[in-house]
């Protein structure tokens, strides 16, 4: 999915985007208040993690504005202040989650997952298409009943599909939130993913919409 | 009220110094008063003397004395006295050769061979004696006309203590009276200590100056003046604990990332280890920036914690929920016994679960594996009572004076506490009027008890 992380502590921020770069997300990293918000209104971002202390503008500013004009992408506040005040005050400003640092790794990454989890309508862990299990929590997934040993790119682009069942994805749109703006987009790496998909799960799987994009169609693969 | 045995008081130094001028001023004008009155009653006797011996003069000759000698005498020894002042009065008359020829009853033995004319005094049977001589214009005769000198000093005596004793005796009262009028005069010195008794760290509010007397007001203003420093500095102190702390989470959550990125990203055991060992470090320092930036609000909040009614009871259970899975990872049993009766207190929520939590999490910190740690809450009277037992080592009398200081840590300096949970306690306990006490637990180990009283 696609991420966008405001952080302007360079070596925290780095290593965020770093993490989730690793799990096969595309994270969109700024530092500065104001240029997050002009992101958040031109790009389209599945979630936001935002620091408040922030130069340019501060991170209630930024939420308060985007919630104003309507903006719904989910965003999770990462912020060193700790009071129960200052906690009300960002979910109330319209965050949907609020993390104190030092966070460690892996409750960051259950905290986006569930993040994304309900803003695609899913409340359990794990979602279930036909035969086709994702186990987001474990980053596991059955097919038929077997497990099937995903690399971390893979996991994420069977779960851009899975969060949007049925629907055509666009092969920009995808590629995208694979590879995002601050990467050197490789060619044909799109093609290279979904092809591995096919192969371990099922050639019927992922659809090809002809010149538009791919569409996930769980239950009529044979 | 604090003793005061080295300052001298102020109210009391007033009083003596306006009674010393007072007693000064009586005993400076009661002599004055006695020495005049002397010296004028001195003359009215005096004139009175020389009037006596001047009638004397008139009416007495040798020619009366020879002719009604007899009666004269007799007239003059009837008795009784009609007065008593008269047996302090006499005459006498001489002739050329000092005989005497008539004198009144109470004369004394005068010395006659050396009374000279004018005034004189001398002595008779211990007693002093004015006297007035005049030589009779017709005959060689001598009038002497005589007075006791205690007479003279009675009077004296009479008008002075007329004068001295009711000054002697108000004195007392009027000690009393100043006493209190300084008291009333100094009580705006009392309101302003007052104030400033009551001052409280956390809210240092500046003192009234109005009513305040001119002798004091520039104290106050002065000490105005260092309520208002000091406050900044003690704001200053407390700001720079919690932007310290506050500052130390970015590079705090930095490195735990990175190192997580490096755990990820590295196949080596040994590596591993290392990279293990230091997220355990960056948790530990995490904890006491946690701890420090508690801490710091508790200080910060103080007196400015809304109260509601909170049930202890349910905090000390979800508490024992919440420590469930650390006490199971380290072995130790987690015992909450319920109370039979409510237990409610009024005091802030968040802060009585965050001062059971820091109990509990000190207790099994502290406990060895296979310990256990029983945590009680019960109503006794009008107090509530909440313990917490361990069966872990303890601390001995020299530790457990110490175990409230910040960042102390009992025994294994290893453990990974930040030794400033029991100071979290205390400060929350204070500021719900509770008090902690640590001592010897029936299980052996550490009992920490708390007792907050309930109306």
């Amino acid at each position: 999915m696609r991420l966008l992380l405001v952080e302007d502590d360079k070596e925290l921020g780095g290593g965020i985007r770093k993490a989730l770069m690793r799990d096969g997300d595309h994270v969109d990293w700024l530092t500065d208040g104001e240029q997050a918000l002009v992101a958040i209104r031109s790009e389209d971002f599945e979630l936001i993690i935002l620091d408040l202390q922030l130069p340019g503008m501060d991170g209630i500013s930024v939420l308060r504005s985007m919630r104003r004009e309507a903006i719904n992408t989910p965003v999770l506040i990462m912020t060193a202040r700790d009071t129960v005040d200052e906690r009300v005050l960002g979910l109330d400003s319209g965050a949907d989650d609020y993390v104190v640092k030092p966070v460690e790794l892996k409750e960051l990454r259950s905290r986006v997952r569930a993040l994304s989890r309900r803003s695609h309508g899913f409340a359990a862990p794990a979602i279930v298409l036909g035969d086709l299990r994702i186990d987001n929590s474990t980053q596991q997934v059955w097919y038929r009943g077997n497990l099937v040993e995903l690399s971390r790119r893979e996991f994420a682009l069977l779960c851009e599909f899975a969060n949007r069942p049925g629907q055509v994805l666009a092969r920009g749109q995808l590629e995208e939130s694979m590879y995002g703006w601050a990467d050197g987009v490789e060619s044909n790496a799109l093609e290279v993913h979904i092809h591995h998909l096919r192969r371990k799960l099922d050639s019927q799987l992922i659809k090809t919409v002809r010149g538009i994009g791919y569409r996930l169609d769980a239950e009529n693969a044979q | 009220m604090q003793k005061m045995h080295n300052s001298p008081s102020l109210r009391r130094r007033l009083t003596w110094y306006v009674v010393i001028i007072l007693a000064t001023l009586t005993v400076m004008s009661g002599t004055a008063i006695y020495v005049g009155t002397t010296k004028e009653a001195d003359e009215v006797f005096s004139a009175a003397l020389v009037q006596t011996a001047r009638i004397l003069d008139g009416f007495i000759t040798r020619e009366t004395i020879a002719r009604d000698h007899q009666r004269l005498q007799r007239a003059l020894e009837r008795g009784p006295t009609a007065h008593e002042y008269e047996r302090n009065l006499f005459f006498a008359v001489f002739d050329a050769d000092r005989n005497m020829l008539l004198h009144s009853s109470q004369a004394p033995e005068l010395p006659a061979q050396d009374i000279a004319p004018g005034f004189s005094e001398f002595r008779y049977q211990r007693r002093k004696w004015f006297t007035f001589a005049l030589e009779a214009s017709h005959d060689d005769l001598l009038i002497v006309v005589g007075e006791r000198s205690g007479a003279r000093q009675e009077i004296t005596e009479y008008i002075g203590s007329g004068l001295l004793l009711p000054l002697i005796l108000l004195l007392p009262l009027v000690l009393w009276v100043l006493w209190h009028i300084v008291g009333v005069a100094l009580r705006p010195l009392q309101a302003v200590t007052d104030q400033v008794r009551q001052q409280d760290l956390r809210q240092l509010k500046v003192i009234d100056v109005e009513g305040v007397p001119g002798e004091i007001s520039p104290l106050v203003t002065a000490l105005n003046q260092m309520i208002v420093d000091l406050d900044a500095v003690y704001l200053r102190e407390r700001r720079f604990v919690s932007d310290a702390a506050h500052e130390l989470r970015n590079p705090l959550a930095a490195l735990l990332i990175n190192i997580d990125n490096a755990i990820e990203e590295s196949y080596e055991r040994e590596v591993l280890d290392t990279l293990q060992s230091m997220k355990v470090s960056i948790q530990r320092l995490s904890h006491l920036v946690s701890q420090l930036l508690a801490l710091s609000n508790l200080e910060k909040a103080g007196g400015s914690v809304d109260f509601e009614p909170v049930d202890l009871a349910g905090v000390c259970a979800s508490a024992v929920a919440a420590a469930g899975t650390r006490a199971q990872a380290k072995s130790v049993t987690l015992d909450w016994q319920m109370p039979a009766a409510a237990c409610e207190l009024s005091g802030s929520q968040a802060l009585l679960e965050s001062m059971v939590a820091n109990l509990i999490d000190n207790a099994i910190r502290y406990c060895d594996s296979g310990c256990r740690v029983v945590l009680r809450c019960r109503r006794e009277g009008k107090a509530l009572l909440l313990t917490v037992d361990d069966s872990g080592p303890g601390l001995d009398p020299e530790q457990l004076s110490r175990a409230t200081a910040r960042f102390y840590r009992a025994g294994d300096t290893n453990l990974t506490g930040a030794g400033l949970g029991l100071s979290i306690v205390e400060n929350i306990a204070k500021i719900h009027g509770g008090q902690l006490q640590l001592g010897k637990s029936t299980l052996g180990g550490l009992c920490a008890s708390l007792r907050f009283e309930i109306d």
